[in-house]
């Protein structure tokens, strides 16, 4: 079984729990990490040797879907929760990445469209993919967002998916993605970074549900992780049960 | 104490979701489960779902890891021991719900279910060769059998070719979802109903000097109202058997084949509904809407469900004559081939005329060829006096 990296999800969704308040975090990794989804195969989705050969670490995360390689230029966005309503994953992909197209088209990044399950495409190219995870009353969203990221790399590490949506008609990695640099959307993933918390701090994609009494205000932790030294910070909306 | 037995069933997450994939449990056969533990992780449109027990107790197995389940079905029991699961099992195995009696297969120890035992019998399977979950083999252990060894014949790991094979191919992964279910759903289709076809050749009439054939979307328009204005003399092609039942759809609703090609060229078919009420030109019309709700990715799910028969034209190939599969719920369909041209002798000499083939495919279980000949024929003389 292949590690789980808490700080990718785990941790993140088991806070929200606890906390009853919404969680999210904006990151970028330093270097290069391949995270299968939950039902993924390592040696059918990726090159494990080259992984091996490159020190790559293989990690496993929550959610489902397919495997992926997180690498400089992309930006991470992890999200956390109470749900709201019941489990229902295409609405939630819907609300949620509705509300990154917002953000997106607001700093200027125009023609994004939503295919397949819950990718995002410049034309008929994937430029954020994203993953969720529903657990005791509680999602977590995990998306990528390629900014400025080189693409050629990804075909280094990962097969050609052995699950792909309709759209994709089988293009390879290099026909099938794109970044926002290379469609001529300027910014880079610390921008972006700095515009995603504020957004998330000003208004949140999710509603809020209410759960257990929250007793106290919490404060916010930066966290810091020691297996990937990652620039990340975190943010955190105060449930307001009044308003549930 | 009475003892409780409880199923765990496959929830529905999203409204049009039917299945989902078992991708790990997460607490063992045998042992305690507590309330609102967690008991598996499901996966369905790249999200996961921690399935939580209901109810206390000791759990029960029923399904295996990363095979497809159906929304509502029972993958895990939960009672006051696995004992007294299976007795629970065992006193309601002739309800109509269960999987019929179960009885121990023939010199074995092996305990069997009756729906099992017809389909080791249909697809003449050895029973010791397939895993069971549980103590008892079920229809869904044969199932997944099936599904993983391909043809029901003995069993082989998943994966394996001929050596001498395997050096002359490229592995391209396993099928996508919708082509996976897709081939699910004609499998399912196929052993419902038994293939046959009947065939004709219409002749439009004496093409012109110079002149132009019969446009496709002319044609297509014409044969979708004509086959919904004879559906109703010919009543057997509008229905289809289900569990031993004849089931007959009271609307003339037709879907007709097209192609999306903005998303991966796949096939789509959307329902006219009430197809007999329309005249060709309303019918034209409505198909150019389908159309167009296609090309701007606008079909909903409910529009291609519910059609008693299928029409499939390959428009715009050099296709002139093939056979349409029958979808699920349905009994026919009508495969209508390009126009063409050809010569044919009359009088004295020859005539260069359209003609075009039609091919009615429809299920012999329920009618002959007699009865879908006629159909047929019906179908070509009201073409011919259509359009000649």
């Amino acid at each position: 079984m292949l590690p789980r990296d808490p700080d990718i999800g785990d941790g993140l969704l088991a806070q929200a729990k606890r906390s009853g308040s919404q969680i999210a975090r904006f990151w970028q990794s330093d270097r290069e990490i391949v995270v299968c989804g939950r039902s993924n195969e390592p040696d059918r989705e990726c090159h494990l040797d080259v992984c091996h050969a490159r020190a790559i670490p293989v990690v496993t995360r929550r959610g489902g879907g397919g495997t992926v390689l997180l690498a400089p230029g992309m930006l991470v966005l992890s999200m956390a929760g109470a749900c709201g309503f019941p489990a229902r994953p295409r609405l939630a992909f819907e609300r949620i990445n509705a509300w990154v197209q917002e953000l997106l088209r607001d700093g200027g990044v125009v023609g994004l469209t939503a295919r397949g399950t819950s990718d995002l495409c410049l034309g008929n190219r994937k430029v954020l993919g994203c993953s969720l995870s529903f657990s005791g009353g509680c999602l977590l969203y995990q998306g990528v967002l390629l900014v400025n990221t080189r693409i050629a790399r990804i075909a280094d590490v990962l097969r050609h998916p052995s699950r792909e949506p309709e759209y994709r008609a089988a293009r390879e990695h290099d026909e099938f993605l794109t970044t926002l640099t290379e469609q001529g959307f300027a910014g880079s993933v610390e921008d972006w970074i700095d515009r995603f918390q504020q957004r998330f701090e000003a208004r949140a994609p999710l509603p809020l549900a209410a759960t257990a009494p929250i007793s106290a205000p919490h404060k916010t932790r930066q966290y810091k992780t020691r297996q990937y030294k990652t620039r990340q910070s975190v943010c955190r909306q105060q449930a307001d049960l009044s308003r549930a | 104490m009475k003892q409780s037995v409880r199923a765990i069933f496959v929830p529905q997450l999203d409204v049009n979701d039917v299945e989902m994939e078992l991708v790990s449990w997460t607490v063992e056969h045998g042992a305690s489960v507590a309330s609102g533990s967690e008991l598996c992780v499901l996966e369905t449109a790249k999200a996961t779902h921690d399935l939580c027990s209901e109810h206390s107790g000791v759990l029960y197995r029923v399904a295996g890891v990363h095979v497809t389940v159906r929304v509502g079905e029972v993958i895990a029991w939960v009672g006051e021991s696995l004992a007294a699961v299976e007795t629970h099992l065992a006193s309601t195995a002739g309800s109509p719900d269960s999987e019929g009696a179960v009885e121990n297969d023939s010199g074995t120890e092996l305990r069997i279910t009756a729906k099992a035992r017809k389909l080791i019998d249909r697809h003449g399977l050895d029973a010791e060769a397939i895993e069971r979950v549980g103590a008892v083999l079920k229809e869904k252990d044969v199932r997944r059998y099936l599904e993983t060894s391909g043809d029901g014949g003995p069993a082989a790991s998943a994966g394996t070719l001929p050596e001498r094979i395997e050096q002359l191919v490229d592995r391209e992964g396993a099928l996508s979802r919708s082509v996976a279910a897709m081939a699910r759903h004609l499998a399912e289709t196929r052993r419902d109903l038994i293939l046959a076809t009947v065939e004709t050749e219409v002749v439009l009439g004496r093409l012109p000097e110079g002149g132009e054939k019969c446009s496709e979307e002319h044609l297509l328009s014409t044969v979708v109202r004509t086959v919904a204005g004879l559906l109703g003399e010919f009543p057997l092609l509008k229905s289809f058997s289900h569990a031993g039942e004849l089931i007959r759809y009271r609307a003339s609703d037709i879907a007709v084949t097209m192609l999306d090609e903005d998303h991966a060229s796949r096939l789509l078919a959307p329902v006219l509904r009430g197809a007999d009420r329309l005249d060709v030109q309303q019918t034209s019309r409505r198909l150019a809407e389908l159309r167009a709700s296609i090309g701007a990715g606008e079909l909903h799910e409910e529009e291609q469900l519910g059609a008693c028969f299928t029409i499939t034209m390959l428009e715009g190939l050099a296709v002139t004559r093939f056979t349409a599969l029958q979808n699920r719920y349905q009994s026919a369909a009508l495969a209508v081939g390009s126009p063409r041209e050809v010569v044919i002798s009359k009088d004295a000499g020859f005539e260069s005329v359209q003609s075009v083939s039609l091919t009615l495919s429809y299920d012999h279980g329920l009618c002959d060829g007699f009865y879908a000949g006629g159909f047929l024929s019906r179908l070509e003389q009201a073409l011919k006096s259509e359009l000649d």
